[in-house]
């Protein structure tokens, strides 16, 4: 073969799986973050030393800059596999580590994550987390970093807790769990799951968020409680919805994304309320309340849009359950005009179709984005050139070329998101939308 | 309805466990039970002689291929009924093995295919040299509970049936599956039956079966059958069937108690001797040919001074042709 | 640095007809597990009895692959990577469209630039069925999408384990493709030392990049950088050697390989970490003859006069070192006296401050020193790995400033944390991720800044940075709120009873069988 061979342009078919900067971590990854989500519970991964590390360089700093807390990041407990475990089997290091953690670290729940090594060696993380049946609490995911992606980690996470940790308990009422805002991963994770919970609070509705809730573990034994579970997500979450279903009779509903805006979060407790029997008098009533509210408020930003820049063309990069929310918040209450949405995570072809149409026919503007669904990065930068967007909200990894080869305002409104840092914000619910015109209009208006 | 019964059977390669677990299988179903084998060998050919001589595609084949895996497209039917199952693996000097058998037998979980179709007995086929942790799955808590091994009594063989033994004992306290017998393949001379049973007595385990070699059992896998479907008649049908009938009825398991390195390289040299001693026996030559040629004399040395001298060549010898 | 070790402490040669370096726990014993003092470390490590332990417990501290090549290689300008690995490996690259991106041009950042990474996204079919067909097709679309002059290979545990072929698929498919192809084999199984990576490294650029010298540049000098350097300092050092009419190669960090190719040709080998820098220094002199030199690094006023003065050495400009230490000293000297003042004034009675620091092993030799002219005691410290290619400079610190405690870990936040609380130390350095550890009631701050930071104050390397981090420091003593109200108000993650043990090492594991 000569230097001459043209080079095959086919690795699409070939190779899908092969792509520059894709948006997420591996599945021990996935379930890793998720861990740490719930206050109380301890990862322990078997793994090599790198894996922890690795999650708080390009997965809780890719998330606004968030530390890992008292048990992320080089605090994790960890195998540290090397050459001579492959060879000779891990089990021994990690019965001694879970031991050793269980004596050191506070917890209530100990979570044993494993990774590529022991996967690939075949070591019985089963048969060592049952000896210390008695002892303390333990459970373990068995994933590995081959498996698949953050969210699958995130599925498997849910899905140990449920098969290993859960006891059927009786009813609640009223009560309701959220699934499908994936820690860490949905950059603005906590914000949105906390609004979801004062929402629904004020329609007298419990609502277990699992995740930055204080007794953490007592929260996720308290699962099997929910009336009902809700799946903020198009794909997110169904996994774990379906098994909530089948071992404890969960009935659940689901949700394109977490709710942006008054239309949106209208729409959303008034589904809320119908599947749940609340009267609609009660529920209107908040409904009123809020959208009084946020509109006038509203009123502060009108200039800004106006004569900032009114209708623009935009763009959109970000996974689906962050793009969905924004493009129709944007599109269908400031006049914002969708031109092209590029979903990066990779949905499944079943929620595919879902996004197409919540994209399309949810869109009051004549015009209909183009939908891409592309992971990886270098051809999400292609795909935006000979366009007329006019602004852009993507990832930090737009950030750049949206300044110097596209020339456009931007904003980070998703994973990874290493130029902003994330605590509580988010543009969930009501005045979800307010703040996100607030840090978005900030990006190309003034003075006015 | 008596519970599924998980049975491994562990060979090292070559000695003969596919050929036994089929004929196992076979026997089995004409018993009336509903039969499931799963090969766990890369070379993917441990149900051949169920699906006259032909391969069947793998799990792990599935896998590669992408698309969502469905029951029909794993699990073939063969003989009388008896439902075959392939691991697969990957090519020679690439991959890991040990790794797909782990991703084969969580396929299998995951499709919950012995929920679909509620086998009887399921037999294990696995490669006996268990040179890592995947290889160890069936032995494992929640996939077999008891494991027979395919043994000559050859010392590689017996080396490997040593090897399955320590792994045996290492899962024994965490629920893993326990020791049932050796089934002691191609053990047609005393001298092979007395090695083996002297390895049985020194890991405290038990004999399941003898299994003669027999030429019926190479005539059947030349037409891609086993022996209860190419012969049934035969002797041979018949000891598979008793083995079949006892591996049914047993019920007991233990943990072997293996020898370790230098107690193994004793035991084999002390029987290295003996063998010395038992080979130039006339009446041991005379056994021995009786396998290959029933009814011939055996050319026995003669001393030096009785020989014929050589020095005469005439016309060429025709040499007779065997029969059977 | 001693260049003729005595055989059976530092296996010095360099082998570049085999596809990797050996890992430092054979090149030189390393080791990351020890507590005492620095001289009885010494001693172990000369009569060759330093062994490396287990522990039972133990906290994720990055991998061969994982510290930090990710984001060190990802900078070389004009290069790709191809991670083969699953895809959780390469997530710490996802910050490579903002690295550097805040140094204006003015600082001499061009305007435009771009750096690219690939993923084999290794899944459970290739664990199975292995995967070289899918490496060289990546190679080969790295190839058609960025024209790059190198395309590195960076492999995992997971394409270790399994045996993948990286030699073999790289013969097949360099001759399609323009670029230099450069495998990396940086597995984390590989190794407990973080620092073969940088071997690797090193082992892969020498090997495939460098190349036979043209001519000899006689006033140019490596210097190969951490990324806990910053952008001030790459420019300090630029404008101190070429006041001394010299030219600086600076690698990796936004390198781009024609610096790599020229690294033959320059006239000497100056490191800022001694054993960052050591194979590729061994390297280039063992196969073109450019000498090089270890001890000391340009941190501190007395370590960057050594420095210069090396460097001078080498390059026939003695005279002109002089002169600009001359100069630099005029400038310094008195902000450095006025930094001394200070410190002493902030303990009663001039007693020396007690800062404890968590060091690689290259700022263990350089800090030590360097905080003893700030007027700074360091009766302990802690270092990420030790190995015996420090040996001798690690004897020349203790007798400069004296015995001390030494902790050997890499990032274990429980150790690290216990020993602030015994030792108790005025002020504690935490590298970044320290867990929890900065939770005090007395000083906390940081190591080093980020590698994109352009300010001056994040400056530590020769005289304007040791001012500018002596600044830094005494800045850090005056309030406490952070740390304190932390500790007060938040929950600490470790048992107490843990704090009650002497040894920070208490889950050393003596049952293991010891290796070397």
């Amino acid at each position: 073969m000569t230097e001459a061979e043209p080079v095959p342009q086919d690795i699409e078919i070939r190779y899908p799986e092969v792509v520059e900067a894709p948006r997420w971590t591996c599945s021990l990854g996935g379930a890793y973050i998720t861990s740490t989500g719930v206050y109380g519970v301890v990862p322990i991964l078997h793994a090599g030393a790198g894996c922890g590390i690795a999650q708080l360089l390009g997965v809780y700093y890719a998330a606004g800059e968030n530390a890992a807390g008292g048990q992320g990041g080089t605090s994790t407990p960890c195998s540290c596999l090397i050459e001579k475990h492959v060879i000779f089997g891990g089990e021994d290091k990690l019965r001694k580590l879970i031991d050793s953690t269980i004596q050191l670290m506070e917890g209530e729940l100990y979570v044993v994550i494993s990774g590529c090594v022991p996967a690939l060696i075949g070591d019985d993380v089963e048969s060592v987390v049952r000896e210390f049946k008695g002892k303390a609490d333990v459970i373990f995911v068995n994933t590995a970093g081959f498996k698949g992606n953050t969210f699958d980690g995130y599925e498997e996470f849910l899905g140990a807790v449920i098969d290993q940790y859960l006891e059927p308990r009786k009813k609640k009422k009223k009560v309701v769990n959220i699934l499908g805002v994936v820690p860490f991963q949905h950059v603005f994770w906590k914000g949105d799951l906390n609004i979801a919970k004062n929402l629904l609070a004020k329609i007298g509705v419990e609502a277990n968020i699992i995740f930055t809730q204080f007794e953490g573990v007592k929260k996720l034994k308290e699962i099997p409680e929910a009336e009902l579970n809700i799946v903020l997500s198009t794909w997110n979450g169904h996994k774990a919805a379906g098994k909530l279903k089948e071992k404890f009779d969960q009935d659940y509903l689901t949700f394109p994304s977490p709710p942006i805006g008054p239309k949106q979060t209208s729409e959303f407790l008034r589904s809320v309320a119908k599947k749940l029997k609340i009267s609609k008098k009660e529920v209107e009533r908040v409904i009123e309340e809020e959208e009084r509210h946020v509109y006038r408020f509203t009123e502060y930003l009108t200039d800004a849009i106006i004569i900032g820049l009114p209708h623009p063309y935009a763009a959109f990069v970000g996974d689906a359950n962050t793009v969905i929310g924004i493009t129709k918040y944007l599109a269908n209450e400031v006049g914002y005009l969708p031109e092209v949405v590029q979903i990066t995570d990779e949905p499944p072809e079943e929620a595919r179709e879902w996004i197409r149409r919540e994209l399309t026919e949810n869109i009051e503007s004549a015009i209909k984005p183009d939908i891409i669904f592309e992971k990886d990065t270098f051809r999400i930068r292609e795909n935006l050139r000979n366009r007329s967007f006019q602004v852009m909200l993507g990832t930090s990894l737009e950030k750049w070329p949206a300044a110097k080869e596209f020339g456009v305002a931007f904003l980070s409104v998703a994973f990874p998101m290493y130029d902003r840092v994330i605590v509580d914000r988010n543009y969930a619910g009501y005045r979800g939308g307010v703040a996100l015109l607030e840090d978005l209009l900030a990006k190309y208006v003034g003075p006015l | 309805m008596a519970k599924q019964r998980n049975i491994a059977i562990y060979g090292k390669g070559g000695i003969g466990k596919s050929t036994t677990s089929s004929n196992i299988s076979a026997a089995l179903s004409e018993l009336g039970l509903k039969v499931m084998q799963i090969g766990c060998d890369p070379k993917s050919d441990s149900t051949n002689t169920l699906r006259g001589g032909r391969f069947i595609p793998t799990v792990l084949d599935s896998l590669r291929s992408g698309k969502r895996v469905e029951t029909s497209d794993i699990i073939h039917e063969g003989f009388n009924g008896v439902l075959c199952v392939e691991a697969g693996g990957p090519e020679p000097g690439v991959g890991c093995a040990g790794r797909g058998i782990i991703t084969a037998i969580e396929l299998l979980r995951q499709r919950k295919v012995f929920e679909e179709f509620k086998p009887d007995v399921v037999i294990y086929d696995v490669l006996g040299d268990v040179v890592c942790g995947g290889f160890g799955i069936p032995i494992r808590e929640g996939v077999a509970e008891q494991v027979y091994t395919v043994s000559s009594s050859d010392f590689m063989a017996i080396y490997a049936a040593n090897n399955l033994f320590k792994g045996i004992k290492k899962y024994a306290n965490s629920g893993g599956a326990l020791f049932s017998g050796i089934i002691a393949n191609s053990t047609n001379l005393p001298i092979q039956r007395e090695i083996i049973e002297d390895f049985a007595a020194s890991t405290k385990t038990t004999i399941a079966e003898y299994v003669p070699r027999s030429l019926t059992v190479t005539k059947s896998e030349l037409q891609g059958k086993t022996v209860i479907e190419g012969a049934p008649e035969s002797e041979q049908a018949d000891v598979y069937r008793v083995l079949a009938k006892k591996i049914l009825s047993n019920q007991d398991r233990y943990v072997p108690a293996p020898l370790d390195t230098d107690q193994l390289k004793d035991w084999a040299e002390s029987w290295s001797d003996k063998l010395l001693e038992v080979r130039d026996s006339p009446s041991h030559v005379k056994c021995e040919l009786e396998c290959i040629v029933p009814g011939a004399e055996p050319i026995v040395a003669k001393p030096r001074s009785q020989r014929i001298p050589v020095a005469k060549v005439t016309a060429p010898r025709k040499t007779a042709k065997a029969k059977g | 640095m001693t260049k003729d070790q005595t055989p059976h402490l530092v296996n010095a040669e360099i082998h570049l007809g085999d596809a990797t370096c050996p890992n430092r726990e054979e090149r030189a014993h390393g080791i990351n597990v020890y507590y005492g003092k620095a001289s009885e470390l010494l001693r172990d490590a000369r009569s060759g009895n330093l062994k490396q332990v287990d522990r039972k417990f133990q906290q994720t501290s990055g991998c061969t692959l994982n510290f930090y090549l990710t984001v060190r290689v990802n900078t070389i300008r004009d290069a790709a990577i191809v991670y083969h690995a699953p895809v959780g490996c390469s997530c710490p690259s996802l910050g490579y469209r903002e690295l550097f991106q805040h140094i204006p041009t003015s600082m001499g950042m061009p305007e435009n630039y771009d750096l690219h990474w690939l993923t084999t996204s290794m899944n459970e079919k290739d664990m199975v069925y292995g995967s070289t067909d899918k490496l060289k097709a990546t190679v080969l679309e790295a190839q058609r999408r960025y024209d790059p002059k190198a395309i590195f290979i960076l492999t995992s545990c997971a394409s270790g384990i399994i045996g993948e072929d990286i030699e073999g698929a790289v013969n097949e498919i360099q001759p399609q493709v323009r670029a230099r192809i450069v495998p990396i084999h940086c597995e984390g199984i590989r190794s407990r030392l973080v620092q073969t990576g940088y071997d690797a490294f090193w082992h892969a650029v020498l090997k495939y990049l460098v190349k036979k010298p043209q001519k000899k540049q006689k006033d140019l000098v490596n210097v190969a950088s951490m990324l806990s350097y910053t952008w001030q300092d790459r420019l300090e050092i630029k404008r101190l050697l070429g006041k001394m009419g010299l030219r600086v190669n600076y690698v990796p960090e936004f390198a781009s390989v024609e610096q790599f190719e020229q690294l033959s040709e320059a006239a000497v080998t100056a490191p800022l970490c001694p054993t960052y820098t050591d194979y590729l220094s061994r390297g280039l002199e063992q196969e073109y003859g450019v000498p090089f030199f270890m001890y000391p690094s340009p941190m501190g006023f007395s370590g960057t006069d050594g420095w210069l003065r090396e460097i001078g050495k080498y390059t026939g400009k003695e005279k002109e070192a002089e002169a600009v230490i001359a100069e630099e000293h005029r400038k310094w000297d008195p902000k450095l006296k006025a930094i001394q003042e200070e410190f002493l004034h902030i303990k009663p009675n001039g007693e020396k401050v007690e800062v404890l620091g968590a060091l690689g092993q290259g700022r263990l030799l350089a800090q030590v020193p360097y905080f003893d002219e700030l007027g700074v005691k360091s009766s302990a410290a802690m270092c990420q790995d030790y190995d015996n290619l420090i040996i001798d400079e690690l004897e020349k610190v203790i007798q400069q400033v004296g015995d001390f405690d030494i902790l050997v870990n890499t990032f274990q936040a429980a150790e690290q944390t216990h020993i602030n609380r015994i030792l108790d130390p005025d002020m504690t350095l935490t590298c970044p991720f320290q867990g929890s550890a900065y939770k005090r009631l007395k000083g906390v701050t940081r190591v080093h800044a980020l590698r994109g930071d352009p300010n001056l104050w994040a400056q530590q390397s020769a005289y304007a940075g040791a001012v500018a981090y002596g600044n830094f420091l005494l800045q850090a003593f005056k309030s406490k709120s952070l740390q304190q109200t932390m500790k007060e108000k938040t929950a600490d993650n470790y048992k107490a009873w843990y704090f009650e043990q002497d040894n920070p090492l208490y889950f050393r594991d003596n049952d293991e069988p010891v290796v070397s």
